[in-house]
């Protein structure tokens, strides 16, 4: 049965304790870490990539850093053939769409997913689950990528997550035309997470746990 | 078991909704129409209102009309003991708060839906379900136009539903008022179109496209 967890920001405290306390893990993890999203994103301040990581190590998932550019399918296969869980980290959606074209590596997810083992998304790495990611456009830069752009998800999950909903950092990209007009559509559900809530994923249903009310 | 049913639209996804409910509940339902109750309409003006009774009666449910408007809350607990399925009509959601403020109808209500009576809804009665309304407002039917102070919903689910998402006649009110009221961290909204519903079985749900197979 699939079990993933998307959230909007693993870095903010609370939210990886919760996904451990939902696993009731009694022992170390080995996660790979796909750390991909970041190449396409801004590089000026990568302080959150490090705040991703110290959200998992200190709650059991024990990470090794990994990218699919440049791979293919049989080296994803073998590279990740023992880890326990898969991790997509936040950045560039489109960048790691492009990427993982060019690499097989949806295939691998799939594989992966549908095996029951856990899934953790951040930002971009939750996004990329749904079917439609046409409303982050505006979210992401795109000016080096192929056109057109490829919206399309990895469609593990009926829903498209709007990730950092509500934050003042992201304010401006989402409270614009251009973002409304992407989003205005008859598409796919679209859920506007906050950074303090995760969808939890349990074969094809869901809930979304705010972390605040845990405490 | 909490069971609801939450809809959009509900003469769109309503027969969809039907079949998951037995029929032995569907022939109890009460239909809650205060929603539509905050002033006289034209005929012409409810084609959507007739359309969803309309959908159903051909989904099987046998509905008795209830407004709460006015009535305490023994009348509810009298009126509507024997009802096993609850049907909130869409409509204007801030008078419904209104009204059930008065009467403690959402003390009611999660009561109910916590012991079993399924709810099932559309628009405003969809919205009134999660934590808070103030979000779905607009001018003119604003919090402060029905003099309330406290925006809360029933609280039966931890999101927010935004209705009819993507239709063209509700574009300006989601720029211009529902997308700024929403943007904050209080909870998790659902942007919810015209052709989907969230089925909630206790905790967990499933968004149904009833477009897709």
């Amino acid at each position: 049965m699939k079990h993933l967890f998307l959230t909007s920001s693993i870095g903010i405290p609370g939210v990886g304790e919760s996904i451990r306390t939902m696993l009731g893990h009694d022992r170390p993890l080995k996660a790979v870490f796909i750390n991909t999203p970041v190449e396409g994103d801004d590089q000026s301040d990568l302080s959150w990539v490090d705040e991703e990581r110290v959200g998992l190590n200190k709650n059991g998932f024990i990470t090794f850093d990994y990218t699919i550019t440049g791979k293919n399918l049989s080296q994803i296969q073998a590279d990740l053939a023992d880890i326990d869980v898969l991790y997509i980290s936040g950045g560039n959606e489109f960048y790691l769409k492009e990427k993982s074209t060019e690499s097989g590596f949806e295939t691998f997810v799939n594989e992966f997913v549908n095996s029951g083992k856990i899934y953790i998304g951040t930002s971009c790495g939750s996004i990329i689950m749904g079917e439609d990611m046409t409303p982050l456009q505006k979210l992401s830069d795109l000016t080096a990528l192929l056109k057109p752009i490829d919206v399309v998800g990895f469609g593990i999950v009926d829903f498209t997550i709007l990730p950092h909903w509500g934050s003042q950092d992201f304010r401006g990209r989402w409270l614009n035309n251009e973002s409304f007009n992407l989003m205005y559509k008859e598409n796919s559900a679209l859920i506007a997470l906050n950074n303090y809530e995760y969808v939890e994923v349990l074969g094809d249903k869901y809930r979304i746990i705010d972390v605040r009310s845990e405490k | 078991m909490k069971r609801l049913f939450l809809a959009s639209q509900f003469y769109v996804s309503g027969k969809s909704i039907g079949v998951k409910i037995p029929d032995d509940l569907k022939k109890n339902t009460v239909f809650i129409t205060t929603s539509i109750k905050y002033r006289v309409f034209k005929e012409s003006e409810l084609d959507w209102h007739y359309k969803n009774r309309a959908t159903l009666a051909e989904s099987g449910f046998i509905w008795k009309d209830y407004d709460i408007t006015g009535k305490s809350y023994s009348d509810l607990v009298r009126d509507l003991a024997k009802y096993n399925v609850i049907y909130v009509e869409g409509g204007n959601t801030t008078y419904l708060l209104q009204q059930a403020q008065k009467n403690e109808f959402p003390k009611y209500i999660l009561d109910r839906v916590n012991n079993g009576m399924i709810y099932v809804s559309e628009s405003a009665g969809s919205v009134i379900a999660g934590p808070d309304i103030y979000a779905n407002s607009r001018p003119g039917k604003a919090p402060i136009d029905y003099g309330l102070t406290d925006t809360k919903g029933f609280g039966l689910v931890n999101f927010a539903i935004l209705p009819h998402w993507g239709m063209e006649d509700k574009k300006p009110d989601y720029s211009s008022h529902k997308i700024p009221q929403s943007y904050n961290e209080q909870f998790p909204y659902i942007l919810l179109t015209n052709n989907q519903y969230i089925e909630v079985t206790n905790d967990w749900y499933k968004i149904i496209d009833v477009t897709k197979k």
